[in-house]
């Protein structure tokens, strides 16, 4: 996804060349926690590992108002019960693509508004579990998306302040039922499809998802570090799921409009 | 542009303003962890109308008990009896220093194996192969193959081995599967042996699953196939007996209730412990992980399976016996037929 997010930005990049950060890779640690009852009815909490990247740029023409953003986050999570007598080791991967309409209502300010299309994907494996060991989480959603950045300028220096921010609007995801074995979901496959495909709206699927990050834009290439903060849940078949994270990250943003 | 602005600040404040589902309602103390548990099985234990148990009732004999619990052992011995109401061996408490099982299923009844009795009819030492021991029986007409537990596996190898070394002998007539005191294990082995003896897709059984919290919300039942395609061998035109008893439980259950269906299939021996409820795992604030009946599972007939399945001939070892009354059966079985 890294490789392809790359070529997108790179086939789209006759772009403005501005100080923007187009293309930004970033490893992640933090804590996680998750909920999944159709695992447990039990939080579990731990070390979380990440990698995040992003590509964007303007659309041509839109005279610096519209731009796109493709991007993908991967996650693992060793995570224990309360008790410490159990793990659930977690994996998963978000890829979207989103367009954003952008403002400049002052210098050195971008605010940004739009839509994006989210794919996410997760595994989750529980350490004692009989006949449900595991879980995966499989969901597309129709996301709202905002977003800011306020640099600042000094001789050839830059310093930026960006934010963004993403919730589900609507979409579907997979979540079996709460006495369904994944076993008898294979044998029964298509005819349970609607049992465990299920349309999501505000009434059943949740979230704010948001990075903050501070980037030293340097004369090609740009530091940031940051925050991710995520928390997601969502609820079917009488079972409730969740996802929270904060996590710290490093990384380096390269605007390849600017490469010679 | 600023209306669209407006639009999704206002979906990020009121999302701000939504509450999570909580976590769990129930902290880690005695009276939590009693209830925890209570509601676990009650939202997803399989079996409370087939078996006719009054839920409610249990916790209504049990629940103050709790009062006079005074450590965890004690918790465990209680919680312990209570599910033990459900007479089931699928389900178990385990903690870190005990795990409860329900005997009564097998208490009951005769051992119906003896391993004394059943050696001295072998030709030779049984040979090895996955989990699987092999021999001959009656100077090589008939093959045995003991299969103790459904956890052990096998490959396909495991089983072209066995068929050449009974075809080397050239004078099989029959082979007999032993699966007495098999207390299970993994439902693909159960599968994948039975799939041997069948010569068409056939569907020998059904399944079901909880769609709901309440006693009676199930699915509509989901065939369940035994499919011959990728068997590594075929032994569908064998004349074959499987032995069972009461200690056949679990996916030993499934393979007999598999096994009924096949053509030139026999069983023979006890009646098998059932455990026809495919079991799923939840564990409790403190820790402590119960095992349950979430899934049951049917014969051929839309027959539940949880209390075990008849054979085609029932035999017994009886306390007078000094042989294998029941592998004496199928020995004599197989000679009538053939």
């Amino acid at each position: 996804m890294l490789i392809i997010g790359l070529v997108v930005s790179v086939g789209l990049l006759a772009t403005e060349a501005t100080n923007r950060s187009y293309n930004r890779w970033a490893v992640n640690v933090g804590e996680m926690a998750i909920t999944d009852h159709y695992l447990s009815n039990q939080e579990y909490k731990g070390l979380t590992l990440g990698m995040e990247a992003y590509h964007t740029a303007y659309y041509k023409g839109s005279d610096s108002c519209v731009s796109w953003l493709v991007y993908d986050h991967w996650r693992y999570g060793r995570l224990i019960n309360p008790s410490y007598t159990a793990m659930i080791q977690y994996i998963s991967g978000n890829a979207g693509f989103a367009s954003h309409y952008n403002w400049h209502p002052i210098k050195g300010l971008t605010l940004m508004a739009g839509g994006a299309i989210d794919i996410y994907g997760a595994l989750k494996n529980q350490s004692r579990n009989v006949n449900n060991p595991s879980s995966g989480d499989i969901q597309i959603n129709l996301m709202a998306s905002i977003g800011a950045q306020y640099k600042l300028t000094w001789k050839k220096w830059a310093l930026s302040f960006d934010y963004m921010a993403t919730t589900p609007l609507v979409g579907g995801m997979f979540v079996p039922e709460m006495g369904q074995s994944y076993y008898e979901i294979y044998l029964n496959l298509p005819q349970c499809m609607n049992d465990v495909i299920h349309f999501t709206s505000f009434h059943n699927r949740q979230g704010v998802r948001g990075n903050l990050s501070v980037n030293f834009v340097l004369p090609t290439v740009t530091l940031f570090v940051g925050m991710t903060h995520n928390h997601q849940w969502w609820q079917a078949n009488y079972m409730n799921f969740y996802i929270k994270e904060l996590s710290g990250q490093v990384g380096i943003a390269l605007n390849l409009g600017i490469i010679k | 542009m600023k209306k669209i602005l407006f639009l999704i600040a206002v979906i990020f404040l009121l999302l701000s303003c939504t509450k999570e589902e909580t976590v769990t309602k129930y902290n880690n103390n005695p009276h939590d962890n009693f209830d925890a548990l209570w509601e676990i099985l009650d939202e997803r234990y399989c079996y409370f109308s087939y078996k006719n148990i009054d839920w409610n009732e249990v916790y209504n004999e049990f629940s103050p008990r709790v009062n006079k619990v005074k450590d965890v052992f004690q918790l465990f011995d209680l919680m312990a009896e209570m599910i033990d109401m459900l007479e089931d061996g699928h389900v178990n408490l385990y903690t870190p220093f005990d795990v409860s099982s329900c005997t009564g299923w097998f208490d009951s009844y005769p051992a119906d194996y003896n391993t004394n009795f059943l050696s001295k009819h072998f030709d030779s030492e049984p040979r090895i192969a996955g989990g699987f021991a092999y021999t001959t029986l009656q100077n090589g007409k008939v093959g045995y193959i003991r299969y103790s537990s459904f956890s052990e596996g096998f490959t396909a190898a495991n089983l072209v081995y066995i068929d050449a070394y009974f075809h080397q002998l050239n004078k099989v007539e029959g082979i007999i599967i032993d699966v007495r005191n098999n207390g299970g294990g993994s439902l693909s082995y159960s599968e994948r042996l039975a799939s041997c003896f069948f010569n068409e897709k056939t569907t020998t059984g059904y399944m079901r699953h909880k769609t709901g919290k309440c006693h009676d919300c199930f699915s509509d039942p989901t065939p369940i196939v035994t499919d011959p395609t990728d068997a590594p061998i075929n032994w569908s035109d064998k004349r074959v007996i499987v032995l069972s008893n009461r200690r056949c439980y679990s996916a030993t259950n499934d393979f007999i209730v598999r096994m009924k269906q096949a053509p030139n299939v026999v069983i023979i021996g006890g009646i098998t412990g059932g455990g026809g409820g495919m079991p799923l795992s939840q564990e409790l604030p403190n820790g402590w992980m119960i095992r349950f009946s979430a899934v049951p599972m049917y014969d051929a007939n839309m027959q539940h399976t949880e209390f075990g399945v008849m054979p085609d001939i029932e035999a017994h070892i009886s306390p007078d016996d000094t042989d294998d009354s029941i592998l004496l059966t199928a020995i004599h079985e197989l000679k009538i037929k053939n």
